[in-house]
């Protein structure tokens, strides 16, 4: 694997994930270069979403689950997966976009002014100025400038998941987290959330998980491909798209499903 | 790595594949069979032959045409990526030499028909000798197209080294043909034809031989070209056919 060309924001180490019994994740290892964008590839079943679900803490909400390993954060060096470390606050500050859009039944202001009231935030012309900066950034703000105070649900697919992208960089997160959040969408609204994950990264740094290879050639610059809980290669997405090492690498960006 | 032995999911895709591999090879025996007939012509002084040669052009620039229409489809619909992705842009770019030859196949033709028809009373004894370069041309496109097919490396790499065997000719040959023209001042129109015909040869060869090349790209994924020009290929290890 080679990241030399960023450093690492967050360190997976020997990450292995049960729900139950049942292990979906085997001894995972790889760096999340920051402000980059690296891609989750591979089957249904191949444990990408439950990888992307620890670096939030997500699988907390749902008992008999258990993690073993480490996500160590940088550069305060802090395990993302220690019972000292609290959700919440790690949920501030590791962010997550869902496949389907999934504003809250609240106006576009309030939805993204959520998080920032959840931690504390009170003075009014902040909260303005943050949402402003927010929808900015989610390159919805000239869409809605002029209609803060409609609901969120009363937008198109493409612009609600704008809105919930907004949302989630109000509380200035550093990581942000995108499970399939094109899955939903048509391929105009695909390709603006492509277009914002583009000039995001720069700030933030940027986990995928994506059903559509072609979308992780996209938009990308480092490639996992995972297969059974195993990360079976993780590289330049480029190398990864060209000239892969393993041949089940090959197999399944080939279209070779056997 | 080696290269995936098992099918697509999407049946239609292995079948584009084989569709645009049969028409390169198609390409290729229609390509090796014209080179051959315009030396054979040009070393008997047979225009009937070299006329048909020039006819027969036609059949390449219409493989080329479907080849590269192929390609395209190729590339829109199936968005080929890793061996596939390779594996159409070598054959796409050996479609592309390969229609080359051709050319170089029909100006070896036209001249062939030229020297016939010019009055001669010194015959240009190097004739016979493009005989011999040809054959080494030959082998060489024998050898890429071979190596394509069976995606052979060592054959791959034997063609780079042919291809040094025909350039020491090819200069060989320049320098004789040179000296025979000072001695003999009213040939010399009939021995510059002779000249382009061995340049032409010259140049099979060098299409040859990126063909070879193409070979590692699609195999290992290496881009062995212009070893001067190539970073990667600076390191003292990376020789063709070398892991």
């Amino acid at each position: 694997m080679n990241s030399s060309a960023s450093s690492p924001k967050a360190r997976v180490k020997d990450l292995s994930f049960f729900y139950g019994d049942f292990q979906a994740l085997k001894d995972v290892s790889l760096n999340v270069a920051e402000n980059e964008v690296t891609a989750l590839i591979g089957p249904s079943g191949c444990g990408k979403s439950t990888l992307l679900r620890c670096f939030n803490r997500m699988h907390d909400l749902y008992p008999g689950s258990r993690y073993d390993g480490q996500i160590v954060l940088e550069p305060e060096n802090i395990d993302l997966l220690s019972p000292q470390m609290d959700p919440i606050e790690t949920r501030m500050r590791i962010g997550m976009v869902f496949q389907k859009p999934n504003p809250f039944p609240k106006s576009i202001f309030e939805n993204v002014a959520y998080g920032l009231r959840i931690m504390g935030e009170k003075r009014e012309a902040v909260l303005a100025e943050k949402v402003e900066k927010a929808l900015r950034d989610a390159a919805i703000w000239d869409e809605v400038k002029d209609r803060l105070d409609n609901l969120a649900t009363s937008l198109s697919g493409g612009q609600q998941q704008r809105v919930c992208i907004a949302r989630t960089l109000a509380t200035e997160p550093e990581i942000v987290l995108f499970d399939e959040p094109t899955s939903a969408l048509d391929p105009i609204a695909t390709a603006n959330i492509e277009e914002l994950i583009m000039e995001l990264h720069k700030r933030v740094t940027i986990l995928i998980v994506t059903h559509n290879m072609q979308q992780a050639g996209r938009v990308s610059r480092y490639t996992a491909f995972m297969y059974l809980g195993e990360l079976v290669e993780f590289g330049e997405t480029e190398q990864i798209f060209t000239n892969p090492l393993k041949e089940q690498t090959e197999n399944y960006i080939t279209g070779r499903f056997g | 790595m080696s290269i995936p032995t098992s099918a697509h999911t999407l049946k239609k895709f292995d079948e584009e594949l084989s569709t645009l591999r049969d028409l390169v090879l198609k390409m290729g025996g229609i390509v090796e069979e014209q080179v051959m007939r315009a030396v054979d012509a040009l070393e008997r002084g047979d225009s009937d032959a070299a006329r048909a040669v020039i006819e027969r052009d036609r059949d390449i620039d219409r493989l080329e045409l479907r080849a590269d229409e192929e390609v395209a489809q190729l590339l829109a619909r199936r968005a080929p990526l890793g061996v596939d992705l390779r594996t159409v842009l070598t054959l796409s770019k050996t479609v592309n030499d390969l229609e080359r030859i051709g050319d170089e196949a029909k100006k070896i033709a036209r001249i062939a028909v030229q020297l016939q028809g010019s009055p001669d009373d010194d015959g240009i004894p190097q004739i016979a000798e493009v005989g011999a370069l040809s054959r080494l041309a030959l082998s060489m496109l024998h050898g890429a197209l071979d190596a394509l097919v069976r995606l052979d490396l060592d054959r791959a790499t034997r063609v780079g080294d042919e291809d040094d065997a025909l350039d020491d000719a090819y200069k060989s040959m320049v320098a004789t043909l040179t000296g025979f023209m000072s001695g003999h001042p009213q040939a010399v129109s009939q021995a510059v034809q002779v000249m382009f015909a061995i340049k032409a040869l010259e140049r099979i060869g060098d299409h040859s031989k990126n063909i070879s090349e193409y070979v590692f790209y699609l195999v290992e994924g290496r881009d062995v070209r212009h070893p001067k020009a190539n970073p990667a290929m600076q390191s003292p290890d990376a020789e063709p056919g070398q892991p």
